[in-house]
């Protein structure tokens, strides 16, 4: 079983309060926030891992990002992935998801490696689009799924259960296949100091622009069919009145208030 | 100028519109006040009758039907190409998709079909001073609001959280109903079968859908304490809420009342959120509410920052006593 897992760095979620435009550049100061492998897909790693304990094969990691996170796709490496191969290029800059799928299926393609199976988070903590699974399902011609919680691979099909709003749907999916894998579906595994030994003697292949046979009509900010205005900080402030007192009086407070609000109880 | 065509997904739900479809119905006919638009309403299911007659005094100009056993449930291939033959049909300039789970999956889908850009989760839809069309997408969690055009290509494609918008009936319109031929899936080879589904235990209220929502965070601390914020919800008529913490505890089974980005948006008339500590994910889908009022013992909390009400104190404690004060009036 050879199977792909795409995976992006992603300033820190947690750390989003953070963030801030600046006033006159327009541009976001993410000053003091980490950047970290995005946590969904972490759970597309970590459910690849375990389909290559039961079935054996090789798990690669694939990303689209600037060549200083070589670090960050190190740490898929020392989680267990066998191979990576790092598409980057300011030529790729600003794609949106049309074109950052396009380019994947690109570098997917150039690794020469026949897939069986190809992961993605389910949808990155920064733009949270979750298109990346479905449209590099297209661009590639293969079945595609995402949001799922739950894969298991037996005579050349993918099992999955898929997350909906009342519940979960079951789907065969004849593998090649392009799964989206839901953020906290699995306990990605910890990094082992054994793990960070093995990754050194792993390989990140770098493949710029000129490696890879894509057309410059798709490619990038000017590839992409949208485009990205302004940016803006919401202001969702509230002048919150502190209510204080014993529990009970509070409630009447609450009690009135929420009354007020027109609710009849 | 040509009037504009805009295109809206009205998922179904045990045979007729979810309400999506009139928020975004709504929301569509106030994109072009000047101009008026011509709204499709597209319908893609098995025994789709009665959701056609709905659609056809909805308010909207156009209903295009596929009905087919193919669609009975969810199929992102079959659903996808059904849409697809309906967009071919109208030629829409805009797409409008909800991203509900289903949604959130054909809209991507469709970008690609139909060769063009699409706008994720949009938090609002605009006309700019150029006519173009603006969709508004939240980043980082919500913390930041960027602004989307596609330019080149259509439809422009915009996917919208259910709750998002705020329905408001409109008069019905003279009103053409189309039904496609279905055939063409039929004809389509699939790779994906559907096996089954498994549906939850519906669990009261949805939580979109209630006056009051009672949100407990990780700050309630125990499964015993949860109690207390199910018996406010239902002491006020509303629906649980919950946090991505809460859900984690198992206090509450599922995610089908987490708000937030990835949750539900809601916009009560009053939100409680108790033991919420007001995360960038979490306000993102509770922030429009009327009223807000936020419990928790941290005095800089951030929720209080977004909150019309705050108490500096135990989360259990004062939702256990709004429920005896509840009970005693009783
Ligand atoms: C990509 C991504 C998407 C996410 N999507 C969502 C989402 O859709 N919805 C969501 O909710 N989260 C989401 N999260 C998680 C989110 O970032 C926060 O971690 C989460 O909202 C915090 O939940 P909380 O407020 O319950 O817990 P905490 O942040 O742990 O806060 C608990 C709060 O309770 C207070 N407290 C403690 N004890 C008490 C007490 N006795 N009484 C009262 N208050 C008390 C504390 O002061 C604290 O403020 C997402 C995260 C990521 C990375």
């Amino acid at each position: 079983m050879n199977i792909a897992v795409c995976v992006k760095p992603v300033p820190d979620p947690e750390k989003y309060n953070l963030l801030e435009i600046d006033p006159k550049t327009k541009r976001l100061v993410r000053e003091g926030i980490p950047t970290i492998i995005n946590p969904a897909d972490k759970n597309a790693l970590e459910a690849a891992l375990r389909l290559k304990e039961l079935h054996g094969g090789r798990v690669a990691v694939i990303s689209m990002a600037p060549l200083f996170s070589q670090d960050k796709i190190k740490e898929c490496l020392a989680m267990g992935a066998d191979e990576a191969y790092l598409i980057s290029d300011r030529a790729f800059g600003g794609a949106d998801t049309f074109s950052t799928s396009y380019t994947l299926a690109k570098g997917l393609e150039k690794t020469g490696i026949q897939f069986d199976l190809i992961l993605a988070g389910n949808d990155s903590a920064d733009g949270a689009t979750s298109h990346v699974p479905s449209q590099l399902g297209e661009w590639m011609e293969l079945p595609h799924i995402t949001n799922i919680t739950e894969i298991e691979i037996h005579d050349g099909i993918a099992s999955v259960k898929k997350k909906i709003s009342d519940g979960l749907i079951e789907y065969d999916m004849e593998l090649p296949a392009v799964a989206g894998i839901a953020r906290n579906s699995n306990q990605p595994r910890m990094v082992s100091a054994m793990g960070i030994v093995k990754a050194k003697n792993k390989k990140i292949e770098v493949y710029t622009q000129k490696d890879l046979d894509v057309d410059e009509g798709l490619i990038g900010l000017s590839g992409s069919p949208t485009q990205p205005g302004q940016l803006l900080t919401p202001d969702m402030s509230r002048n919150a009145k502190l209510l204080q007192g014993e529990p009970a009086e509070i409630a009447a407070e609450l009690l009135a208030i929420i009354r007020k609000a027109g609710i009849a109880v | 100028m040509e009037n504009k065509k805009i295109l809206i997904y009205a998922e179904l739900k045990g045979g007729s519109l979810e309400t999506s479809a009139y928020e975004l119905l709504a929301k569509a006919r106030t994109l072009f006040p000047a101009a008026d638009a011509a709204i499709a309403l597209a319908i893609a299911g098995c025994g789709i009758d009665e959701a056609l007659k709905e659609a056809a005094v909805s308010g909207a100009d156009l209903v295009y039907g596929v009905d087919s056993p193919r669609l009975e449930l969810y199929h992102v291939d079959y659903h996808a190409e059904a849409l697809k033959k309906i967009a071919e049909t109208f030629h829409p300039d805009i797409f409008l998709i909800p991203a509900s789970c289903t949604g959130e999956e054909l809209a991507p889908t469709l970008g690609l079909k139909l060769r063009t850009g699409v706008a994720a989760h949009c938090v609002d839809l605009q006309v700019d001073q150029n006519g173009e069309f603006l969709q508004m997408v939240p980043a980082f969690g919500g913390k930041v609001i960027g602004e989307i055009y596609t330019p080149k290509t259509k439809p422009q494609i915009a996917s919208i959280k259910p709750g998002m918008f705020s329905v408001i009936r409109q008069q019905p319109r003279s009103c053409k109903t189309v039904l496609l031929d279905d055939s063409f899936l039929e004809e389509l080879k699939t790779k994906i079968k559907l096996r089954g589904i498994e549906k939850d235990e519906p669990s009261g209220v949805p939580v979109e859908q209630a006056d009051v929502v009672v949100c407990g965070g990780f700050g309630i601390e125990t499964a015993d304490n949860w109690k207390q914020v199910e018996r406010l919800a239902s002491l006020l008529g509303g629906a649980v809420g919950s946090t991505r913490p809460a859900v984690d505890q198992g206090w509450v089974s599922g995610e089908q009342q987490m708000i937030g980005t990835s949750g539900k948006t809601v916009r009560p008339k009053v939100y409680i959120g108790a033991g919420v500590s007001g995360a960038t994910h979490h306000i993102c889908g509770m922030k429009d509410s009327n009223v807000i009022i936020s419990i928790n013992t941290d005095k800089d909390a951030e929720i209080f920052a977004v909150s019309d009400y705050k108490i500096v104190g135990d989360g259990a404690a004062v939702i256990k006593a709004l429920c005896e004060l509840l009970e005693r009036r009783q």
